[in-house]
C-alpha cells in the first residue's frame, strides 16, 4: 500500500504518481532501469514488476546435471514472489542422449516445468553439444 | 451539441467545443452518461484543476485533427510506439515537475492516451540512468521496502534478462 507522506520538503507537495501510470511510465524504460524502479517503493514494485516480466527472458540451462536439483530449489525460493507461473523462460536443454528418464534430477526438472513455470509458453530449445576427444584445434598454425 | 462546459475541481467553467474534446474517453462517456442536450450543461470534472484543464485543452486543441474518434473502433488496434516527440509537444510539456505530474494524473483521468503517452515519455526519460535512491528523491518518494524486500527484488532482478 502507498504511504502518504504528512509533508515534503519543498514548498509545493508533488502529486503522487498512482499504480496506473507507474506501468506506463516503465513501458518506456530499458530493462536495467525498469529493475530500478522496482527499488523505489512498494507501490513501484508492484507497477513495475508486471513489466519486467513483459520485457525480460530468464535463461534456464538444464543439463541433468545433479547441481540442478540445488538450482531449482533456489528458483523455486527466490522467484517464489514474482508470481507463478513463469511465462517468459527460455529452457535450453544439453545432453539430451544422456537423459535418465527415471533419474531424481530430471523428475526434479519435470517438477519444476510443470508446477512453476508455464509450460506451453515456453521457449524450450534443444542444444545437444557434441564432445571431442582429444580437443582439436581449431585453427591450427601452418608448420612452415 | 456543439459546446459542452467542464467544471474544474477548482469550481471553475470551461466552455469548450465538444469536437476538440472527443480525444478524452471519460468525458465522451460522462456526455453520453448525462445524456446532456443544450450548450449550457455542465460536466464535473472532480479530479482535474483549472490549470491543468487549460493545459490539457491546449493539447488536444493541437491535436485534434490527429486523432481518431473514440467511438470509431471499439477494439483497440495495437498502438504504435512512437518514441519520437514532435517540436509543438516538445515545447508544450516544458514545464514545472508538479504541473507535469498533475497533467499526467489528469490525462490518465480523461483517458487522453496520446497526451498521457507523452507525459509518460518525459518521466522515463527523467528516470534514466538513475538509482533507485536518486528516483526517490528527485520525486520526493518515501522508501517503505524492508531490506529483506529490496534483497529479494534484487535476487528477481538477477534472473531477468534481456529479451
Amino acid at each position: 500500500m502507498p504511504r502518504k507522506k504528512s509533508g515534503p520538503p519543498c514548498d509545493q507537495i508533488l502529486p503522487y504518481l498512482n499504480e496506473d501510470v507507474i506501468p506506463l511510465i516503465c513501458s518506456w524504460l530499458p530493462l536495467p532501469d525498469v529493475k530500478n524502479c522496482r527499488l523505489v517503493s512498494r507501490t513501484w514494485n508492484v507497477a513495475a514488476k508486471p513489466i519486467l516480466r513483459k520485457k525480460s527472458v530468464i535463461n534456464l540451462e538444464c543439463s541433468f546435471d545433479k547441481g540442478e536439483i540445488a538450482r531449482n530449489a533456489r528458483i523455486q525460493r527466490e522467484m517464489a514472489s514474482f508470481g507463478q507461473p513463469l511465462h517468459h523462460v527460455d529452457i535450453r536443454i544439453c545432453d539430451l542422449g544422456k537423459i535418465d528418464f527415471k533419474s531424481k534430477v530430471y523428475l526434479d526438472q519435470v517438477h519444476l516445468f510443470t508446477k512453476y513455470l508455464s509450460v506451453h509458453k515456453l521457449a524450450i530449445s534443444v542444444h545437444i553439444r557434441v564432445l571431442l576427444y582429444p580437443p582439436f584445434e581449431l585453427n591450427p598454425q601452418p608448420s612452415g | 451539441m456543439p459546446f459542452v462546459n467542464l467544471e474544474s475541481s477548482d469550481g471553475d467553467l470551461v466552455k469548450v467545443d465538444v469536437d476538440v474534446i472527443k480525444c478524452s474517453v471519460t468525458i465522451n462517456a460522462l456526455i453520453e452518461h448525462l445524456g446532456l442536450e443544450d450548450d449550457n450543461e455542465v460536466v464535473p470534472l472532480q479530479n482535474v484543476g483549472t490549470e491543468t484543464l487549460h493545459k490539457v485543452l491546449a493539447w488536444a486543441k493541437h491535436h485534434k485533427d490527429d486523432l481518431p474518434s473514440v467511438d470509431d473502433d471499439e477494439d483497440d488496434p495495437p498502438r504504435e510506439r512512437r518514441t519520437d516527440i514532435t517540436t509543438w509537444d516538445a515545447n508544450f510539456i516544458k514545464m514545472e515537475q508538479i504541473q507535469l505530474f498533475d497533467l499526467i494524473l489528469a490525462a490518465n483521468y480523461l483517458d487522453i492516451s496520446g497526451l498521457l503517452d507523452l507525459g509518460c515519455k518525459i518521466v522515463a526519460d527523467m528516470i534514466k540512468g538513475k538509482t533507485a535512491d536518486e528516483i526517490r528523491t528527485m520525486f520526493n518518494i518515501v522508501n517503505d521496502l524492508t531490506p529483506q524486500e529490496q534483497e529479494q527484488i534484487r535476487k528477481e532482478n538477477e534472473w531477468c534478462e534481456e529479451k
